[in-house]
Formats: structure tokens, C-alpha cells, sequence
């Protein structure tokens, strides 16, 4: 009995290749595409949940929400915070800060830069990261120490044991190494290698001054990540409930430039954000030691694509089985007339679906095989499928293949079980089993979401190009950034090394900054006019060189750049917290101009008044600055941000990087000389060099990676129904090939059965149109808002889409439809 | 109007060449009634199928209306059966899916007639075969009888000079079939050539000459008188 069922589904297979080809190979790649996708979000889904007691733990988030700005969501926070929350906030166990800063790590003759991380002595009691070697409760206890992960220990240390031996930091703080931890997994939110505890001689952020440091008290100089746990069974709402009152007791709304009685709370939130989630935090993007967080939109958009994938092939699976049922009506009446009874016939249909969705997996896993490696290196995390370990995944995978096989042959073992045998027999014809109509409706189903899929990817892609193409007003070609000109050692020589970089050919400027483009960062600043001084502007500002509008290609439109010449030009202030006189010259932006309400050429000349105070915790220090230049607006961020107003002043004290402005004609050649400039004046450092487009795209590689996979699965989906509108075309002329052949008899020639066959298949395109337009016109509209300089949503995508499918309809069905056409109609008539 | 010469069609499988018509010589008149008989697999369907152009010999010539056609293409072969030939077929092959008007209608549709007079000649037809009381009705609701008066109103419909039938009474009983002989003979005596394959002798016997064929080969002709 089996085996009889077998044979027949096996000759089957055999008989009908294309079908079986469709079938098989649609769902193979339908199958492989979700397993990858699942995989992918399973990783997602994955992060942080590896630490012991993550129920427990949380990271404190800031939200500042300045006057006439976006909230800023940061998912660092204030240096105080974590031991005002053990002091202050009943339910608060324990909280930990950790800190970012690159450091020259070097030991014997290895030197290297290196993120390096300053924590607190009770780091590895709280986040618990398995220590190789050190005991968690005191391997931070000593100033000066060093816990390296395994990775820096063998690029280091090699065999050697690291515990106990001594690697100096930026030339000139000496540490010892007194742990090893595990690296730290892929899938942490926290990516951390170095450590050492806050307060060292190394830490740069706390070591000036130590606890007295401005830096040290300020609520509004975000530095590092807060975490804390809360005791067994505290309600997390109940610990957030205490911040309001906390946030208003340390933060005075004066001192950071808001009206005299105004709320704290309104300006600054600080939330909890439990420690399993922090990698969809939307504070995410903006918190040190971090890798960059995921979002759920990625993952419901994913899982949403791999749905929607797996429905196109079961779809195919169903069309193409009840197309095909049709015609074994025959066998299953002799079935019947023999005595097989209806149960029997539901099995071997369903059986035999099930049967080939299985071959289908099979080939599913080959495919996911050959193909994960470079999956894995695409979306850049180390995915690996075991097929044991991984039993959820595959569990699901299997169950996905054999509900489609279910359903593919739900259809035709109901229906044709119930044909009665004689109606079969008699009639001398398959019949078409009533199933046309259902048909149509599935196949509009696949091409509504094909067309969807097409519209949104090419929408996706549009604005990614947009982004790239779009006039920042800055040259960020054949920009080089030199990062480290700060460091005490490199500053006096300053002078030596733009002379020797301006005398490399091909370099056509130099010029230092605070804050490169592109990097994330920014320092913001109150500002006020003199006949408003009760409000508070929030101003950009950038500490720049004279010669960095000209080395960036911005223009001015008013005034007068800064200058080298007049002291009155340049801020005297040697660090942080120091006084300036009144009337230094700023340059402002056109958006700042605009916020002010004056034209560029009125700007020029007017005096505003900044608190230079803000970021440390004294109060209001009012200083005059005069307007010399407006300056072409120019994005320092991702185009999801406007261009804010800024304001450039020259400091030489507070420079961090160089842009080494060149011809673009040898780049490796200017690159090579740059280093050598930098190892000859500053030998004990290693240089650090970048580029500013590379900042530039860096910010678009997340989304420019979620639109590739986007534009590959949904191509895939498109593929799939493709291959499925094959077989049904293919299945369609054979069905009509009587008809086809009646009509040429009486006298239709093959454009004219052709056309009939292209209106057949075009229709349900057409009517998809009508369903995915609106879908895809819905969900892109939100998505575009999401950015400020964005593309409009012209027609012509959905058109292109809309004509593309029909194309594709037409090529598919036309292939079918000329063969059947060109046919003599005698083959057609003898058919019966 | 129809002469062939030496017409032979040989039918190529992977195994075996079957020769189903062999060295045929035929004349037929315009306004003749021609009855082609002889036993299963003979060759019968095979040389109405090349006399209506629905398929085409291996050798040999097709002289239609003072044309060759063997050589023709599918294309122009479609051209000249639109101009002039109308078909009835054993199994009626009438589309499932149309109804009787449209089954009828089909064959005017690639003919460039308006609308209107197409309508008109379409029901003309049904009303003469009687079964225009049927005309929305699906082919699957009509008895076999009906649906061969069907099948017959399509290959009068576009007033073709010459008609052929296939055991056009094949699939139906002794009434049915009298009354379909009954409409054929009417059409030939307005003028219609008729060429019809029959392994019926009664229904042979309307015709004015029988052709004879056996493995391929016309054995013999009888010419009878007028009925
Ligand atoms: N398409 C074809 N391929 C191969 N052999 C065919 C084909 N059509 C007909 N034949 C063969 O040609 C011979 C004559 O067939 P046919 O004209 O249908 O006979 P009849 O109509 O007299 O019963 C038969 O032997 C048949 O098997
Ligand atoms: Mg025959």
C-alpha cells in the first residue's frame, strides 16, 4: 500500500519535471531564505541575554530635550549618577559606571591604539563577564591595573601569563595587568577588551582633579554607561518612580540656561532600560563601549520579509498541487471504483505534498550551508547553525516546510477525494475542479506582495543613493583625518607638522578641530541675544582653525572667515572651564543666522552672549562674542538630522583632529607621507589616520546594509513567485490547450492567442497594483519621514514596480503561450 | 476546388515511422457530399485534418481553390482555413469554459466583423441548428445532440464554401445522428462542400460518393446518384 503510494509520488515527481523543479526549488529557496532570517534575528534576539542576572540589571538612559531641538537620546549618562543612585534611590543594590578612551597600549616592543575603558572597582560584580583569571571582587580594586581580555592578551603577551606584568599607557602611566577575562560575546551589547579602574593615573576623564574635576560633578557632561542592579523583587517602576525628584535635587535649571523656575525633569529624563533589551534601546546609538544597537523595525521587518517569502512559495505549492490535482482526477477514481476510501486519499495527497516540501528542506539546508559563511560576513556577525544545538531554530524551520506541504495539499486531497468516480470516469474530461478561482486570488496575493516588496526596496534604495549624492556644502572626498593632535606631547609641535604636511605634494590644506564629521559627536552651547536674554539659544559649537572652512570647501557667504592675524580671533582658554574675554569672533552658519533672524549680511557685526560656564557646574559665566562671518550650512551628522545652527570659534588648545585636504590624484602616496611626518615629530605614538567620506558612509552601513538584504530577499521573493507564474503559465496553456486549438481552427493566429494568454495573467497583476500601492505608499511615508533630507515619494517607483511585475508576467507567460501557439492545432485536437 | 496528388504523411516517433497516408489521389468538386470510411487507424482523421489545413502532408501536393498549400505555413494556413473551411468534430470540442453564444461566436471573432452583425449571425445560426433557446447555457448543460447542433452552428457561422466533419455522429445515438445527417445534407444542397469521415454505412449513404480507405491507401470509389 505504501509503496504504491510512493511509487506513484516519486513517478510523479519524475513525470511532471518542471512542476516538481518549481516546486521543489521554490520552497528550497524560500526555506533557506527564512532559516537564514531566523538565524539573523535569533542573534538579534540574542544580546545580553548570556549575563547572569540580567533580570536584575539595567542601564540608566538620558533623554535631554533642549529648547528648540529633538530630544537628544543617550544611552551613557553623568559621571554622578551611579553613586547618587546607590545613596538615594531605595531599591538600588549596587550601580557601576564605565568609561571610553583611546589610549597607545604598549608593551615590549608592541605598541598599538587601543579603546581602553575606565571602570568602577565593582564592574565584574555587577556584569558579571567570566574572569580567566583575577578574582571579580578585587581585580579592580588597585589604582593602575589592567584587566585585558584574551584577545589582547595574545596579541600581546603571546604564550606568556599576563597577570602580573606591566603595560604602559600613552607613554607614560605604567599599569599592571591583574585579570584576564573571556572575550566578551558577539552578541554584548558592551564591547570591551581593556580595563582599568576609574581614577587611575591613566583615566584622562577623572585623573585632572579627581573628584573635584568639573567634568566629575557636571549632570550635563555624558560620559559614561550607568549600571545598576536592583535588590530581589523591586518593581523597576517603583526605582524610576524616585528620578523625577532625584533629577530635580541635582540639576539646578539656571545653571544649564533654562528660565529661572523652569523643571529639570522637562529638560533631562533619565530612564532604566533593563539589561536584556539594551541592544534595541533607542538610546542605544549614543553610549560608550557599545556596539551599534539593532532596532526592532530591522527585526519585525526581517521576520515580516521571511513570512511573507515562506507564503509566495506555499502559495506556489498550493496553486501549482491544486493545478495539477486536476488532472490526476482520473487516478483517484480508479482509486475509488477499486475501493480506496476517502481518508485513504486525503493521506497519500497530503503525504505526497508533505513529502516533496521535505525534499525541499533537505535542499533548504545545502543551500543554507554553502551560503551561511558569506551571510554571516554580509550582515557582519559570526552566525553559525549546529543542527542539534540549534533545535529551536530547525524545529521551526521543519515545522515551516510541513505546514506548506500541509496546505499545498489540503486543497487537492479535499477536493478531489470528494469527486464522485463516476462523473470522473464518464465525463472523459479532468474537469478544472472549480479551483480557477482560488487560484487567481493567490496568485494576485503573490504578486500584491512582490510588488510591495519591489516598490519599498527601490524606495529604500533611492533614498540611500539620494543620501550619498546629496550636497553636504563640505568636501568629504580626499578629506584625510589625523586624530591624537590634542595629546600633551603632540601640541607644541603643531606648528612643525602643518609646515612639514602642507609641504607634501599633493596636499592642498591642513587645518585642526575639535570634532571631526561624521564621528557622532558634538559639544553644544547656550547662547543668547542681547535684547532677549531670557532665551536661551542651544547653539552647535565647533573649536576650528582658521583654515577649516577653506580645507572643507565651505564657503562664506558674509563677512570674513577667522583669522590667524587678530587676537581678537582667537580664544586664550588653555583647558576646559577657563576664562575668555569678552568680543572673541565667532563665525556662525546660515541656520544659526536664520534662528537669530537676521540675513547673512545682517548677522555680520552683532553681538551675542554665551554662557561659558555650561558643562561645568558653576554658575552663569556671560561672555560677549561678536559675529565676523556666516558661514554655508554644512552636515556634520546623518541627513536624519537637519543642519543644527553652529558656531566656530579658533582655540589652538582645543584641537583633536586634523583634516589633510588633498588633490585626490595619489592618495596611498600622500597617506604614506602623512604617517612619516607624524612617526618623525611624534615617534612614541602610533598615528591614527581616516578618511572623511569613510566617516561619512559609516553612518549609512547600517542602513545601507538592512536596505542590500532588503533589496536580496525581496528580489528572492519576487524570484519565487516568478518561478511559481512560470508553472501556472505553463500549467494554463496546457490546461487550454483544446481551447487554443478550437480557436485556431476556427481561424485565431498566434498573436491572437497569445494576447488572450497575456490578459489572462495580467489581470491579476493588475488588480495586485491596486492592493500593494496603498500598502507600500502607507508604510514608505513613515519610513521617509523618518529623515530630514529625504526623497519625494514620486509615482514613478510604484509605476516602475507596477510595469515591472507586469513584464515579468508577460515574459514568463509569453515563453508558454508562443509554444502553444505556433503549435498545428491537430496536436492540440488530438489532446482528448 | 480540392485536388490531391500523391499526398502522403508519415508520422515520425523515437521508435517507429507510421505511415498513415499513402500516395493519395483525390479530386473533389465544389458542391460535392463526400463520405471517407474505412476501419480505426486507417487514416481517415489524419487526411480530413490536412484537407482542412490543420495540419500539413510530408509529401506530395494540396491543390485548394487553385492554390499548393502544402508547403505552407502555419500562418498562412491559418489565413486560408479562416477564408473558407468550417469543422465538426466526433467529441463536439466545444470550450467548457463558453457558453454556447460565445462557442458560436468564436468563430467569426478573428474575422474583423462588427459586433452588431456578428451578434445577428451568430443567433441566425443557433435559431437554424435550434438551439437558440440554449444560447446562455454552458456546452456541460446540453445533451450530446445538442451539443453536436452547437458544434455544427460554429462551422456554419462564418458561411464557409466547404465544411468538414469528423464522425460527427460518433458520440451520438440513432436520432441524434439522423437529425445531424439531416442538417449536413441541407447544407450541401444550398451549395456547401461537405467532406465527412463515418464508420456508419446508413449515414454513408447521404453522400454522393464514398471514398474507401484501408492502411493508408484509397481502396475504393463509389459514385452514387443523387439522393
Ligand atoms: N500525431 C501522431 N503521431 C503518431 N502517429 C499518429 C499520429 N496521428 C495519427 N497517427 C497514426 O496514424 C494512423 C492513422 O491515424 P488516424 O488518421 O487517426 O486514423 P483514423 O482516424 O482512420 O482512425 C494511426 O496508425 C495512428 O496511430
Ligand atoms: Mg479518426
Amino acid at each position: 500500500m505504501l509503496q504504491n503510494y510512493v511509487t506513484v509520488a516519486l513517478r510523479n515527481l519524475a513525470k511532471h519535471k518542471l512542476y516538481s523543479f518549481i516546486n521543489i526549488a521554490g520552497l528550497a529557496v524560500a526555506l533557506a531564505s527564512a532559516l537564514l532570517i531566523m538565524l539573523f534575528v535569533r542573534d538579534e534576539l540574542s544580546f545580553d541575554k548570556q549575563m547572569p542576572d540580567h533580570e536584575r540589571l539595567y542601564r540608566a538612559e538620558a533623554t535631554f530635550a533642549p529648547p528648540g531641538r529633538d530630544p537628544l537620546r543617550m544611552g551613557s549618562t553623568m559621571f554622578p549618577l551611579a553613586g547618587v543612585l546607590k545613596s538615594e534611590i531605595a531599591g538600588v543594590e549596587d550601580a557601576t559606571r564605565i568609561g571610553q578612551q583611546s589610549s597607545a597600549v604598549k608593551y615590549g616592543d608592541k605598541l598599538f591604539f587601543e579603546e581602553v575603558h575606565p571602570a568602577d572597582p565593582n564592574f565584574f560584580q555587577l556584569l558579571r563577564f567570566p574572569l580567566l583569571k583575577g578574582d571579580p571582587a578585587t581585580v579592580l580594586a588597585r589604582p593602575n591595573t589592567l584587566v585585558i581580555s584574551e584577545r589582547i592578551a595574545k596579541k600581546y603577551f603571546g604564550d606568556e601569563d599576563p597577570v602580573g606584568k606591566t603595560v604602559t599607557l600613552d607613554e607614560k602611566f605604567p599599569l599592571e595587568v591583574t585579570g584576564v577575562m573571556a572575550d566578551v560575546p558577539a552578541n554584548s551589547h558592551l564591547d570591551i577588551d581593556i580595563l582599568l579602574p576609574i581614577g587611575s593615573d591613566a583615566d584622562r576623564y577623572y585623573a585632572h582633579g579627581g573628584a573635584d574635576n568639573p567634568g566629575a560633578q557636571s549632570w550635563t557632561s555624558i560620559n559614561h554607561n550607568t549600571y545598576f542592579r536592583v535588590a530581589p523583587g523591586t518593581s523597576i517602576a517603583a526605582v524610576e518612580a524616585q528620578f523625577p525628584a532625584m533629577v530635580r535635587r541635582h540639576v539646578d535649571p539656571a545653571a544649564i540656561g533654562l528660565p529661572t523656575g523652569s523643571d529639570a525633569w522637562d529638560l533631562l529624563k533619565i530612564s532604566a532600560m533593563p539589561y536584556g533589551r539594551i541592544h534595541f534601546s533607542p538610546n542605544g546609538a549614543l553610549a560608550v563601549a557599545s556596539r551599534p544597537p539593532g532596532d526592532w523595525a530591522t527585526v519585525y521587518g526581517f521576520t515580516m520579509i521571511a513570512a511573507l517569502i515562506l507564503l509566495i512559495a506555499a502559495i506556489n505549492f498550493m496553486n501549482l498541487a491544486t493545478a495539477r490535482a486536476t488532472q490526476r482526477a482520473r487516478e483517484v477514481a480508479m482509486r475509488k471504483v477499486v475501493g480506496a476510501r476517502r481518508r485513504q486519499l486525503v493521506i497519500q495527497f497530503l503525504g505526497e505534498s508533505v513529502l516533496i516540501a521535505l525534499c525541499a528542506l533537505v535542499l533548504a539546508l545545502a543551500l543554507v550551508e554553502l551560503l551561511l559563511p558569506a551571510f554571516a560576513s554580509f550582515v557582519d556577525r559570526p552566525i553559525t547553525l549546529s543542527y542539534l544545538g540549534d533545535w529551536d531554530v530547525m524545529l521551526g524551520i521543519v515545522l515551516a516546510a510541513v505546514v506548506t506541504g500541509l496546505l499545498g495539499g489540503l486543497y487537492p486531497a479535499l477536493i478531489l477525494s470528494g469527486f464522485r468516480p463516476a462523473t470522473v470516469l464518464k465525463s472523459n474530461r479532468s474537469g478544472q475542479g472549480g479551483s480557477g478561482g482560488l487560484r487567481a486570488a493567490l496568485v494576485i496575493v503573490q504578486f500584491a506582495i512582490s510588488i510591495g516588496l519591489g516598490i519599498v526596496a527601490s524606495v529604500v534604495y533611492g533614498q540611500t543613493l539620494y543620501a550619498r549624492s546629496y550636497d553636504l556644502g563640505l568636501h568629504k572626498e580626499n578629506r584625510l583625518i589625523l586624530t591624537g593632535i590634542g595629546r600633551d606631547q603632540v601640541t607644541p609641535l603643531l606648528d612643525t607638522m602643518r609646515t612639514q604636511l602642507l609641504a607634501i605634494p599633493g596636499v592642498t590644506g591642513v587645518a585642526g578641530s575639535d570634532i571631526e564629521p561624521f564621528s557622532g559627536n558634538e559639544n553644544n552651547t547656550i547662547m543668547r541675544q542681547p535684547e532677549h536674554p531670557d532665551e536661551a539659544i542651544l547653539v552647535r559649537q565647533l573649536v576650528v582653525e582658521p583654515e577649516f572652512f577653506d580645507a572643507y570647501g565651505m564657503k562664506i557667504v558674509a563677512g570674513r572667515p577667522l583669522s590667524r592675524e587678530r587676537g581678537e580671533d582667537r580664544s586664550p582658554a588653555a583647558k576646559f572651564g577657563d576664562d575668555e574675554p569678552d568680543n572673541l569672533s565667532i563665525v556662525i552658519n546660515e541656520a544659526a543666522a536664520r534662528r537669530l533672524g537676521y540675513t547673512p549680511a545682517e548677522a555680520i557685526g552683532k553681538v551675542l552672549r554665551e554662557d561659558i560656564s555650561v558643562g561645568t557646574n558653576e554658575g552663569e559665566r556671560l561672555r560677549t562674542r561678536v559675529i565676523v562671518g556666516v558661514v554655508q550650512d554644512a552636515h556634520f551628522d546623518s541627513l536624519r538630522q537637519p543642519v543644527f545652527p553652529t558656531r566656530y570659534i579658533y582655540n589652538p588648545h582645543f584641537l583633536n583632529h586634523y583634516v589633510v585636504a588633498t588633490d585626490g590624484r595619489d592618495t596611498p602616496a600622500v597617506v604614506e607621507q602623512v604617517r612619516q611626518v607624524w612617526d618623525r615629530l611624534v615617534p612614541a605614538l602610533p598615528a591614527r589616520l581616516g578618511f572623511v567620506d569613510q566617516n561619512y558612509d559609516a553612518l549609512y552601513a547600517q542602513d545601507a546594509l538592512r536596505g542590500q538584504m532588503f533589496g536580496l530577499f525581496s528580489g528572492l521573493a519576487v524570484l519565487i513567485a516568478c518561478l511559481g507564474l512560470f508553472g501556472l503559465a505553463a500549467f494554463t496553456a496546457e490546461r487550454r490547450t483544446k481551447e487554443i486549438g478550437v480557436r485556431k481552427v476556427f481561424g485565431a493566429n498566434v498573436g491572437n492567442i497569445v494576447a488572450l494568454l497575456l490578459w489572462q495573467f495580467s489581470k491579476p497583476v493588475l488588480i495586485a497594483n491596486l492592493i500593494a500601492w496603498p500598502v507600500a505608499w502607507y508604510y514608505l511615508t513613515g519610513w521617509l519621514d523618518g529623515f530630514a533630507y529625504r526623497i519625494d515619494l514620486s509615482p514613478l517607483y510604484f509605476i516602475a514596480a507596477g510595469l515591472g511585475a507586469l513584464v515579468i508576467a508577460w515574459l514568463t507567460v509569453t515563453m508558454h503561450s508562443l509554444r502553444v501557439a505556433r503549435a498545428k492545432p491537430v496536436l492540440a485536437l488530438r489532446y482528448e | 476546388m480540392i485536388k490531391l496528388n500523391g499526398l502522403t504523411k508519415t508520422y515520425a516517433t523515437t521508435e517507429v515511422e507510421t505511415t498513415a497516408l499513402h500516395d493519395i489521389n483525390l479530386d473533389i468538386g465544389p458542391g460535392e457530399f463526400v463520405a471517407i470510411m474505412g476501419p480505426s487507424g486507417c487514416g481517415k482523421s489524419t487526411l480530413l485534418n490536412i484537407l482542412g489545413m490543420l495540419d500539413s502532408p510530408s509529401a506530395g501536393e494540396y491543390w485548394f481553390n487553385g492554390t499548393e498549400v502544402a508547403r505552407y505555413s502555419e500562418g498562412q494556413l491559418a489565413q486560408m482555413r479562416k477564408a473558407g473551411i468550417g469543422f465538426v468534430f466526433q467529441s463536439f470540442n466545444l470550450i467548457d469554459e463558453l457558453t454556447v453564444f460565445e462557442n458560436v461566436e468564436l468563430a467569426l471573432l478573428y474575422h474583423d466583423i462588427p459586433a452588431r452583425d456578428r451578434k445577428a449571425r451568430v443567433q441566425a445560426a443557433l435559431e437554424r441548428m435550434k438551439v437558440a433557446h440554449r444560447a446562455g447555457h454552458m456546452p456541460q448543460q446540453l445533451s450530446g445532440g445538442q451539443q453536436q447542433r452547437v458544434a455544427i452552428a460554429r462551422a456554419v457561422v462564418s458561411q464557409p464554401i466547404l465544411i468538414l466533419a469528423d464522425e460527427p455522429t460518433g458520440n451520438l445515438d440513432s436520432h441524434n445522428g439522423e437529425e445531424v445527417m439531416q442538417l449536413l445534407t441541407q447544407l450541401n444542397e444550398e451549395g456547401t462542400t461537405i467532406i465527412m469521415v463515418t464508420h456508419s454505412h446508413s449515414h454513408a449513404q447521404y453522400a454522393r460518393r464514398v471514398v474507401n480507405l484501408f492502411d493508408g491507401r484509397i481502396v475504393a470509389e463509389n459514385l452514387r446518384a443523387a439522393a
